[in-house]
């Protein structure tokens, strides 16, 4: 009922929540979906790859903080999570073909969080090719956030629900993500166990207009143990996340691209610490895989 | 008022930490469509031909969305179509100036030839120079092959083939 309560003041963190996904996800999102339109598949499959990569681990992210689930009982919360994706160097370049003919055949260039594109020169001709674009992004993290509702406990499960979507506004296009999932405690089987643990599997799915849609799938184990208001807990899980691209190019020459890509992280180890006092939280963790991952956030209800 | 501070914080805050960070000046390397002149050769006993065409450059990519800031010719290809007319060589100018020379069998040129790669063609640095000017500028492109084969007579629907690759270096509007 306290969670009830504070709807009002819910509101407003769930209008930052949408404020902060409307920034991360189309702030000159024009500029990036006219781009793209220049270019054949062959071309934008390295460029934003690394976005997917990095996206992909953040959708994955902050979806558990902790594994105390009882067996029955009311639970109610709503968390507002930021995530947020560390971008180091090697998201920064990719290896792009040369033209037929060009020698070398390969060369390294910009990538959307990159600096200027390459240029290879054919060392038979001295003609020279320049990478799709220069980098858009100068940003050492990309982020998003996203407001999620816990409900439960039914036979030790909860439900989680993750749902923000911003409208068409002018030309930039609608977005929307979405995610559902289950946590279900182990520990309740094992009453020995000195920790709580549970056991998630997790679905999200973010859409941008008709150009690009990811979707993210995580399953995994997770323990807490709470010392008074103090909880420390960590997971490891195994995750997919694809981000399919879609759009016809500008240019007459290039076939419709529709484009598939796996994003890096398999595998995920969480390590994290919050704090719960009554019917507030915040807690942060860290995650470790082939993309390093942050998210926090803060908490309602209980 | 806690709450209220604390949605205040981030919203101020994780938007100015990462994505004010978009760039505006980028530059984009657009790949034009291909400059492709086809010229018919005559049929019968006369082994010259000669033949141009035209291209405006601004007519490639969306003039309305893109300033170009320079370009570059990253391939020019020469293809013959057509039964064997033994040898073919000739020159293709653009805009006055020689761009290249070839000279090889016609049944090699069957498979376009590459002037990245060819024995066969010859570049002329000038007329690259006057190609990447005029996409630069947005001037008119003239393309003009002169040639011969040296068997004849010649049957019906032979053609020789020019394409020119040129990337445009843009930002946008």
């Amino acid at each position: 009922m306290d969670t009830l309560r504070q709807l009002p003041r819910l509101r407003s963190l769930a209008a930052a929540a949408c404020t902060l996904i409307f920034l991360a996800a189309t702030g000159h999102s024009q500029s990036l979906e006219s781009t793209l339109q220049q270019f054949g598949a062959d071309a934008v499959k390295g460029y934003i790859q690394p976005a997917g990569d990095l996206f992909g681990a953040n959708m994955n992210a902050g979806m558990f903080h902790s594994a105390e689930i009882s067996k029955m009982g009311f639970h109610l919360s709503l968390d507002i999570i930021g995530m947020a994706s560390m971008v180091g160097d090697a998201q920064k370049t990719y290896t792009a073909n040369a033209p037929p003919g060009f020698n070398p055949s390969t060369f390294q260039t910009a990538t959307i969080f990159g600096g200027k594109a390459g240029v290879v020169t054919d060392a038979n001709t001295g003609f020279t090719y320049h990478g799709t674009v220069d980098g858009m992004v100068d940003t050492k993290f990309v982020p998003l956030a996203a407001p999620q509702l816990t409900i439960g406990d039914v036979y030790g499960t909860r439900a989680i629900i993750r749902f923000i979507a911003t409208p068409n506004v002018d030309n930039f296009p609608k977005a929307t993500l979405w995610g559902i999932g289950v946590q279900h405690s182990i520990s309740q089987y094992f009453p020995v166990i000195p920790l709580d643990v549970a056991g998630h599997v997790f679905f999200n799915k973010f859409t941008f207009g008709d150009l690009i849609n990811f979707s993210g799938t995580s399953i995994g184990v997770e323990a807490s143990k709470s010392f008074s208001i103090l909880r420390v807990y960590g997971g490891l899980a195994w995750e997919k996340s694809t981000m399919e691209v879609k759009y016809v190019p500008e240019n007459a020459a290039f076939a419709p691209v529709d484009i598939t890509m796996n994003g890096a992280n398999n595998f995920r180890a969480t390590l994290g610490i919050g704090l719960h006092i009554v019917f507030f939280s915040i807690f942060a963790d860290a995650n470790f895989g082939s993309v390093t991952n942050y998210s926090a956030g803060i908490g309602f209800g209980g | 008022m806690k709450t209220r501070f604390l949605a205040l914080v981030v919203v101020a805050v994780l938007p100015l930490m990462a994505f004010n960070c978009i760039t505006d000046s980028f530059t984009i390397a657009l790949n034009l469509k291909p400059f492709n002149g086809t010229y018919p050769i005559t049929a019968g006993n006369n082994p010259n031909y000669s033949g141009f065409f035209t291209v405006n450059p601004d007519t490639m990519y969306d003039i309305g969305s893109y300033t170009l800031d320079g370009a570059s010719v990253y391939d020019v290809r020469i293809a013959t179509s057509g039964p064997n007319l033994g040898t073919c060589a000739g020159t293709v100018s653009v805009n006055n100036t020689l761009l290249l020379t070839y000279n090889g069998p016609w049944t090699a040129f069957n498979t376009p030839q590459s002037l990245l790669t060819s024995q066969y063609i010859r570049r002329n640095q000038p007329g690259i120079d006057v190609l990447v000017n005029a996409v630069t500028k947005g001037s008119l492109i003239t393309f003009t092959v002169q040639g011969s084969v040296t068997t004849t007579p010649v049957p019906a629907g032979c053609s020789l083939i020019c394409s020119a690759y040129v990337q445009a270096y843009a930002h946008k509007r």
